[in-house]
């Protein structure tokens, strides 16, 4: 008789967490009707895995709004809908957190290291948001490199959270905003995201890394 | 494909020897003849990498889930292809419990084939030992429920592990003399491993020598390495499956001809030509693509290819190599789900 839990598909793996045994922890998805709900879980048995477990999901809870369903470890979007990447980028985050149920949600701010311009994401209702760069915030600098600075986190953000581009009536692109699929707001999962934005590539490296261990190569492929 | 849905039910055991053997099966085995163990597995039943493969407790523990928790009709305790090479002095890495061990082959051990010494302590090394010991537990946990497939690793992936793969390569380019002479050394070891494991209790044995479609060609493998296992066929006293990696479709026919009992095929080849080239001389067991369908897509995908392999006739299931460590267990439940979905529904049809 299988032990195995029947948990849904498995949408996002951290092999080993480095702030409980080295166990691995997982998130999967399985549809309640048309509402998909996300649960944490752990297979491993060891001491503090169950605390650990439930601290990812309450850290997911403030740092990506989701809400807890049925248990205290699955959790949706109050929007009822699926955003993968972004409740992925969620999960991983909390992993990286000694105690993720206790940091604070991101605000919609950041000071951008690259430049030292604060960065604002302004809701602008429906899902939308508008990223603009604080040209006084930094000097010397200039309106250019302001632009610069938000196409690049406008572009992070929609890689990183699946966040559309954003038209008028007329068709014409309005390269500052971004918007959730959903049509609805979600301040924490923007202040997260907004954190990571600027630096998508890094994260991009961070998970081919992450990808290609565990792949056993022929011996003729190895060093 | 020698399936008859009314043959009496068989156990996992009776159905993978009766595949490699050529005798008619109630329904097709799903069958691995590497690694299926992945990181939830392992914390499942507390045998995380590097122990479950230096621990013989851990190391059964972690085969069984294979059977236990995927429903796999066979379990392979010998996770990795460094047991021997380790025994044998080589250089290893044993990394954590998310990655491979590996030899480290920028440090081979051995230049000529005078430099070759077999340790006396081959078997009894405790990596070495290690599985053999787990192999015990395994069939006395087990009996005759399951097949338990061990490995012994062939005479030209030891060389890799022992002279490095590119000194080797070079080698048997400059002085076919005296790789043959590394290569009629290092046999021994293969059979004397093998043989060990047969008396723990293993069913059949892998045999993974990489003569890989990359970097050695089908010439390559009839010069060097048909007669070679053609011996190993004869002197291993059970079903051996032979392992190759990659593009083999060139040495099929050569393979077909040593009187091994199986071929553990790589997805670059498909079932449906490699099927052609055996022609039943040689079973065929693999093929379900590990890197792009069994990690990266889902269940779907992977029944796709089950049921692809079926339809050309391949008479054992299983993944084409050690499976990712991160690979989703539901993409591995899917494989034995998948075949006995296509068995009901060609039962039926």
């Amino acid at each position: 008789m299988s032990r195995l839990q029947d948990l849904g598909r498995r949408v996002e793996l951290q092999s080993m967490d480095p702030h409980c045994h080295d166990i691995s922890i997982a998130l999967y998805r399985e549809f309640n009707g048309t509402v998909p709900e996300y649960t944490v879980h752990s297979y491993s048995e060891l001491p503090g895995t169950a605390q650990r477990v439930l601290a990812i999901a309450n850290g997911m809870q403030r740092l990506g709004a989701l809400q807890s369903r049925q248990t205290d470890t699955t959790l949706q979007f109050a929007c009822g809908n699926d955003h993968p990447l972004a409740v992925r980028r969620t999960f991983l985050e909390c992993c990286k957190l000694a105690d993720p149920s206790q940091v604070p949600a991101g605000e919609l701010s950041i000071v951008d290291r690259k430049s030292g311009l604060t960065i604002v994401a302004h809701c602008l209702g429906e899902g939308q948001y508008r990223i603009t760069a604080d040209v006084e915030s930094a000097v010397p600098t200039s309106v250019d490199q302001g632009a610069k600075r938000v196409a690049v986190i406008v572009n992070g953000l929609r890689k990183l959270g699946e966040m559309l581009p954003v038209q008028d009536a007329d068709g014409n692109l309005h390269e500052d905003c971004v918007s959730f699929s959903c049509g609805q707001d979600h301040h924490p999962l923007v202040g997260l995201l907004l954190q990571r934005a600027p630096n998508v590539r890094a994260l991009v490296r961070e998970q081919e890394a992450a990808a290609a261990r565990g792949v056993l190569a022929a011996p003729s492929a190895q060093s | 494909m020698k399936s008859d849905p009314q043959a009496p039910s068989m156990t996992g055991r009776q159905r993978v020897l009766a595949a490699l053997t050529g005798e008619r099966v109630d329904r097709t085995p799903v069958c691995n003849p590497t690694s299926v163990a992945t990181v939830e597995l392992m914390d499942l039943v507390d045998a995380p990498f590097p122990q479950a493969n230096r621990e013989p407790e851990r190391m059964a523990r972690l085969a069984a889930t294979g059977y236990t928790e995927l429903g796999f009709d066979s379990v392979m305790p010998v996770f990795s292809i460094i047991q021997e090479s380790s025994a044998l002095g080589c250089n290893i890495q044993w990394e954590q419990k998310d990655n491979w061990p590996t030899v480290r082959m920028s440090k081979p051990i051995w230049k000529t084939a005078q430099d070759i010494e077999i340790p006396r302590n081959l078997l009894t090394h405790p990596d070495t030992s290690c599985v053999l010991e787990a192999i015990r537990i395994l069939r006395k946990q087990y009996g005759e429920e399951i097949a338990i497939i061990g490995k012994t690793m062939g005479p030209w992936s030891l060389a890799y592990h022992c002279f490095g793969v590119e000194a080797f390569l070079l080698m048997s380019l400059d002085d076919p003399d005296q790789t043959r002479m590394i290569l009629d050394q290092l046999k021994q070891v293969t059979v004397d491993f093998g043989i060990a494991q047969i008396e723990a209790g293993a069913d059949a044995l892998t045999l993974p020598d990489h003569a890989t479609g990359d970097l050695v060609s089908g010439e390559y493998y009839e010069r060097y390495l048909r007669d070679l296992h053609i011996e190993f066929a004869q002197s291993l006293a059970c079903p051996i499956i032979l392992h190759i990696c990659g593009r083999t479709v060139d040495r099929m026919e050569f393979i077909a001809q040593t009187g091994m009992a199986a071929f553990h095929f790589d997805s670059k080849n498909t079932p449906a030509e490699s099927m052609s080239i055996v022609d039943e001389r040689i079973a065929l067991v693999g093929n379900i693509n590990n890197p792009e369908t069994l990690f990266s897509r889902g269940p779907e995908d992977v029944e796709s290819e089950v049921f692809l392999n079926l339809d050309a006739g391949v008479p054992l299931i299983g993944p084409e190599c050690a499976i990712p460590l991160q690979t989703s267990l539901e993409n591995l439940q899917a494989i034995p789900q998948a075949v006995k979905t296509w068995h009901a529904e060609h039962s039926n049809g």
